[in-house]
């Protein structure tokens, strides 16, 4: 902000120009990685309730289990993947301007 | 006598100011005085003030009358920077009109000495103490002049021109009072601050300080009144100049940070619902996490918007629904 505490480079104080608007950009940082976390979370998952399903080998109530599971999984992945629609939708319905908001600009790593 | 900055913050100290004669007996009109003027100029201040293209400043002798300044002399002196710290010193001899009418037949009247930038408007900078002259008939009469030592040297076969005065070569021969010669002139040639041991800047009645012109020689810490004016540049970029403006950039800045936490919120209801299993407590506290992330969100966008609603349910009554 005020003092530039950062200076590595010529053998000063070591340290990372850490401002007050940075902040904004860890904690976006951090919902796009828990994004990506939860997109290969959801592959995972289905993989898993699948093998559920096979290990159900037509019992009822395993194969019943498996059926409640995938389901809630299917719901979990419709809520992941329409985060955004779920932000735009709820400020939509309050007549907020959303466009700028969402979605997070999430670089391309 | 001692400059005073009554009008700004030490762009020119006045280090010493003085008239000479006290006494003037023969009040012609155009009166020759032998005048002291030292300044010292704080060069970066006069920048400030004056514009760092002035390269001179003006000098002014004004007789001090209630309500009305009266000027009666001026000059130019010129500016070169050379050091911080200018010691100038335009010591002359000056005519000052004093045919005031309430000084023909005698009477005191007090001049003091004024710097100014030297612009259009003529910035007051500072200003001396008054120095009183005496005009006046008395009745032994001598030609003398101010002597190098500060003391009247009088003409002892009492010439016009003091000429038979070595002492007097080169200085203004007034006539005084035969009972002033060998006196002291009252000059105060050098300055009546000094720095004391505690390293404050106060009045030298006795001369026992320091002569040098303490200002900003005393540690910092000068003991005389002077009159700064200052102002904290607005830290805060943006156009943030008052509160409920600064208020709305925090709420911004807060707001903007929501986004993300909703976003990884509803992120992690998916996962909880992604993770549950089937099993109705884990689906059930999905649930929940959902539920309770959409309407912090909802609370985030409305926001500022409360306000207005509590407004509004407040001015029901006014009928302008």
């Amino acid at each position: 902000m005020f003092i530039n505490i950062a200076k590595a480079a010529d053998g000063g104080y070591q340290g990372v120009n850490l401002t007050i608007q940075s902040v904004f950009g860890i904690i976006t940082g951090l919902a796009c990685w828990f994004t990506r976390f939860a997109l290969i979370l959801m592959v995972v998952y289905i993989v898993f309730y699948g093998i559920k399903f096979m290990m159900a080998q037509g019992n009822e109530t395993k194969f019943g289990e498996a059926k409640k599971s995938f389901t809630w999984g299917l719901v979990g992945v419709l809520v992941i993947l329409g985060t955004y629609t779920i932000i735009a939708t709820v400020a939509n319905g309050l007549g907020a301007d959303y466009t700028l908001i969402v979605p997070l600009r999430c670089g391309s790593y | 006598m001692i400059g005073k900055n009554i009008f700004a913050a030490g762009e020119i100290n006045i280090d010493s100011f003085d008239l000479n004669p006290k006494t003037v007996v023969n009040n012609t009109g155009g009166t020759q005085f032998q005048m002291t003027f030292r300044a010292t100029v704080d060069v970066a201040k006069f920048n400030a003030r004056c514009g760092s293209d002035a390269d001179s400043f003006y000098w002014y002798v004004y007789r001090d009358v209630t309500g009305v300044d009266l000027k009666r002399g001026s000059g130019e002196v010129a500016v070169s920077r050379t050091a911080a710290f200018l010691n100038l010193n335009f010591d002359q001899t000056i005519s000052i009109d004093t045919t005031d009418p309430d000084l023909i037949n005698g009477g005191t009247a007090r001049y003091y000495g004024q710097v100014n930038c030297p612009s259009m408007v003529s910035i007051q900078i500072a200003r001396s103490a008054g120095v009183p002259i005496t005009f006046g008939s008395v009745t032994n009469k001598s030609y003398a002049c101010v002597a190098n030592n500060n003391k009247y040297a009088c003409s002892p076969a009492n010439l016009t021109n003091c000429s038979d005065v070595s002492a007097c070569s080169g200085r203004p021969c007034v006539q005084i009072g035969t009972s002033l010669c060998g006196q002291d002139a009252g000059a105060a040639a050098a300055p009546k601050y000094g720095c004391n041991s505690s390293n404050q800047c106060v009045a030298d009645v006795n001369g026992i300080y320091s002569t040098s012109n303490c200002d900003n020689k005393c540690g910092g810490s000068g003991g005389t009144t002077q009159r700064y004016s200052f102002e904290i540049p607005n830290p805060l970029k943006g156009g943030a100049s008052d509160f409920t403006s600064l208020v709305k950039i925090i709420a911004q800045w807060i707001f903007n940070l929501a986004i993300p936490i909703a976003v990884a919120m509803i992120v992690y209801a998916g996962i909880l619902f992604l993770t549950a299993q089937g099993e109705p407590a884990k689906v059930a506290k999905a649930k929940e996490v959902l539920k309770y992330a959409i309407i912090g969100l909802a609370i985030i966008l409305i926001g500022s918007g409360f306000i207005t609603l509590i407004q509004s349910i407040l001015e029901l009554g006014s009928g302008s629904q």
